[in-house]
């Protein structure tokens, strides 16, 4: 009978076998090779970058650890605690007076080097501190399980061997996005395959991305996440929602979900999307058109769901995790929609005259094509800023170029306008929500949460800036456009890793 | 969009890649050798003149050939500073002097001989000419009397001091100093690290140019 039933299971695994085979193989070579080339830039971004020198990777490993250690997240806290072994690592190697001072570099001495070998080697406590309650403790657990793997495979080693097979974890991850990057292209813009791979390639090679997807660091995986969901509503556009695709966009959602509150900004969106497929696949809007939306949202939303429960009955956390973490509402701060509107104003664009300017006066070049261009390190690691302005120059070639393709195509424009207007809304609110995010942040505690990487779940919309750039160039320069948009977004790459090797070690 | 044509594109953006490369490298500039991690952002007191400040602890590395120190000139130009860095046993290792007429916040004083080894010593500071020094650095963490002091008067915190060698020199003659410091703490150790990063970076980018010329089958 035993025997019969392992019989059973293993017909049974052939096929399911046989199917991930055809999906894989269902996937363009392209696709697989420029998801290896991000691999291996955000690997070489991993071994580049010191320890604990990406903004809350202290935090976001003290999670994880606490996850594998204790089997359950941490728990919001006043203040982050951490083990012995990682307080033992971030002072030997010297964290505080490292991070947010550029002009001290990483560990050269040689007795500190050696001192840090003695302590990685005989400072074994692994379960102390509190999992950065304060930093994450509200956030919710799937990367830091899936991060919890390497953590458990390197145990034998010292807190920094952990840290560099983790951070390979996420550097998959970065790889798994450019794969989705290129996807999402192939759906979105067929017909010229060559620019899927411009798109993606120049998406690998975006170095504030690779230098987050060579870090311990959730964004990582929500990449992921956001660029799934922009393949799959791609899909969905182009060969209808199905109940397949409407699950795995329920389960796209789902990750992101379980992964950073950041993701809810995707929420919307998507549920905007399914609406809008609903309502064009059945003609109009009716009860049994909701069928497949219901499904998906139900999908997405039954992970947070379960950790909703398993909060308040097992890990004696906040229900909802976002209620405990810094953007929490409540208390002494009163929020309004018109505040925060004028917030997200002077944000991302400019203060206009009587508003304040909490990000000074011109954020949009300020902090966000600043920061995209490249801030390393935490957030201090700067080029001068003729090369921001420089990179004004390229910046504005890419976007008039995509806008020639959008134009010569008007016709097949004015055919998928709800596709577009769906993307554009999606990431408008999701750029809303990123806003809103620091509004409470600022009212509660005047800071302001305005990092260019908030924004990188954009970027498979970025991948089809660059992929228009290529079309709109016409057929008899595209060949240049993409060979340039490409070696020029290595080159991009290669000179923020020499800015970051001489920020640490010169 | 054949492969043939975009062959030459390819191969003009790697000679482009590697020249600017080679000339970022070949940049000349007085490199570090080592600092004190101590932060600029506090002023400690004064440094009137003929006296001198003394900091003990310091860790200055072989190579060093002059101190970058973090004082503050008076609006009309600081005066002659003097340096000396003192081992243990009261032996100057090293010592050195600049003239008078500098400003900003930031001194760098020549030393001679050059340091041949990393030494553990005193790091003093004498105000030679002209008028009052301010001392820039940062309070001691503890609350203590830090490390720096005038005479018998500590000055309840540290200067900032950096240490660099003694002449201009291109990015390619620190390439194994880098590729050393990469190292601190990894497995691999600091000279394999930098060659598996070259190795993996090299990877990427070929595959890139193999996937633009072949295109997306």
């Amino acid at each position: 009978m035993a025997a019969g039933a392992l019989e059973l299971t293993r017909t049974a695994r052939v096929p399911r076998r046989r199917r991930l085979a055809a999906l894989v193989r269902r996937v363009p070579a392209a696709a697989w090779l420029c998801a290896l080339a991000a691999f291996l830039n955000a690997t070489a971004w991993s071994l580049i970058t010191p320890a604990f020198q990406v903004p809350d990777e202290q935090a976001h490993y003290a999670y994880a650890e606490f996850l594998a250690q204790h089997g359950r997240p941490p728990v919001p806290r006043a203040r982050d605690t951490f083990s012995g072994s990682e307080r033992a690592a971030l002072r030997d190697l010297k964290f505080a007076t490292t991070m947010f001072v550029p002009r001290n570099g990483a560990l050269w001495n040689p007795w500190e080097q050696a001192r840090l070998q003695r302590d990685l080697r005989l400072e074994r406590d692994r379960s102390g501190g509190n999992g950065a309650g304060s930093a994450l403790g509200g956030e919710p657990p799937l990367y830091y399980a899936l991060e919890a793997m390497p953590y458990r495979l390197a145990a034998g080693g010292s807190v920094l061997d952990r840290l560099a097979l983790m951070r390979l974890a996420s550097a998959l991850m970065t790889g798994a996005t450019v794969l989705l990057v290129f996807l999402f292209l192939r759906e979105l813009l067929p017909g010229r395959p060559w620019s899927w791979t411009v798109g993606a390639l120049g998406v690998a090679f975006q170095p504030l991305f690779a230098f987050v997807g060579g870090s311990v660091n959730s964004d990582a995986l929500l990449y992921a996440a956001a660029a799934a969901i922009f393949y799959l509503l791609a899909r969905a556009f182009r060969r209808g929602l199905s109940v397949r695709l409407a699950v795995a966009l329920g389960a796209a959602t789902a990750v992101g979900l379980m992964t950073k509150f950041n993701a809810m900004g995707l929420v919307p969106g998507v549920t905007l999307a399914l609406l809008a497929l609903a309502i064009r696949q059945d003609g109009g809007l009716r009860p049994r058109t909701l069928r497949l939306p219901a499904l998906a949202l139900a999908v997405a939303l039954a992970p947070a769901l379960i950790e909703l429960a398993l909060n308040v009955t097992v890990w004696d956390r906040p229900a909802i995790g976002a209620s405990a973490s810094a953007f929490r509402l409540g208390g002494d701060i009163h929020p309004t929609l018109p505040g925060a509107l004028a917030y997200a104003w002077e944000f991302y664009l400019a203060p206009l005259p009587g508003m304040a300017s909490p990000l000074g006066h011109l954020p949009l070049m300020d902090t966000w094509v600043t920061g995209f261009v490249g801030v390393f390190g935490w957030v201090e690691t700067e080029w001068p800023v003729a090369v921001y302005r420089a990179a004004l120059v390229p910046l504005a070639a890419l976007a008039l170029l995509a806008g020639r393709a959008l134009l010569a195509r008007r016709d097949a424009l004015r055919a998928r306008r709800v596709e577009l207007l769906v993307y554009a809304t999606t990431a408008l609110l999701f750029a809303l929500s990123v806003a809103g995010a620091s509004y409470v942040g600022h009212l509660r505690d005047h800071t302001n949460n305005a990092q260019a990487r908030y924004l990188l779940p954009l970027l498979p919309l970025y991948g089809a800036l660059l992929a228009l750039a290529v079309r709109g160039a016409g057929r008899r320069w595209a060949p240049l456009v993409g060979a340039a948009i490409v070696a020029l977004a290595i080159a991009h790459d290669l000179f923020a890793q020499l800015l970051v090797l001489a920020r640490y070690y010169a | 969009m054949e492969g043939r044509a975009r062959l030459p594109i390819l191969a003009i953006g790697c000679v482009l890649i590697a020249a600017a490369l080679a000339a970022v490298l070949a940049q000349s500039g007085v490199r570090r050798t080592g600092l004190n991690r101590v932060r600029a952002v506090a002023q400690l007191g004064t440094l009137e003149r003929g006296r001198t400040l003394c900091q003990r602890g310091e860790l200055v590395p072989a190579g060093t050939g002059a101190i970058s120190v973090s004082l503050l000139a008076p609006p009309a130009g600081g005066g002659a500073v003097r340096v000396a860095v003192v081992a243990r046993d009261g032996t100057t290792l090293a010592g050195g002097a600049a003239p008078a007429g500098w400003g900003g916040v930031a001194r760098t004083i020549p030393l001679r001989p050059v340091l041949a080894r990393d030494a553990v010593a005193r790091v003093c500071v004498t105000a030679a000419g002209g008028g009052i020094v301010g001392l820039a650095g940062e309070g001691a963490a503890d609350g203590g009397g830090g490390r720096a002091a005038i005479g018998r008067r500590a000055l309840g915190g540290d200067l900032r001091l950096v240490y660099l060698r003694a002449h201009a020199a291109s990015w390619w003659s620190e390439v194994a100093t880098v590729a050393r410091r990469m190292g601190a703490g990894h497995p691999l150790g600091g000279t394999a690290l930098a060659v598996l990063t070259a190795l993996l970076l090299t990877a990427a980018g070929a595959l890139a140019a193999w996937q633009l010329l072949r295109g997306a089958q």
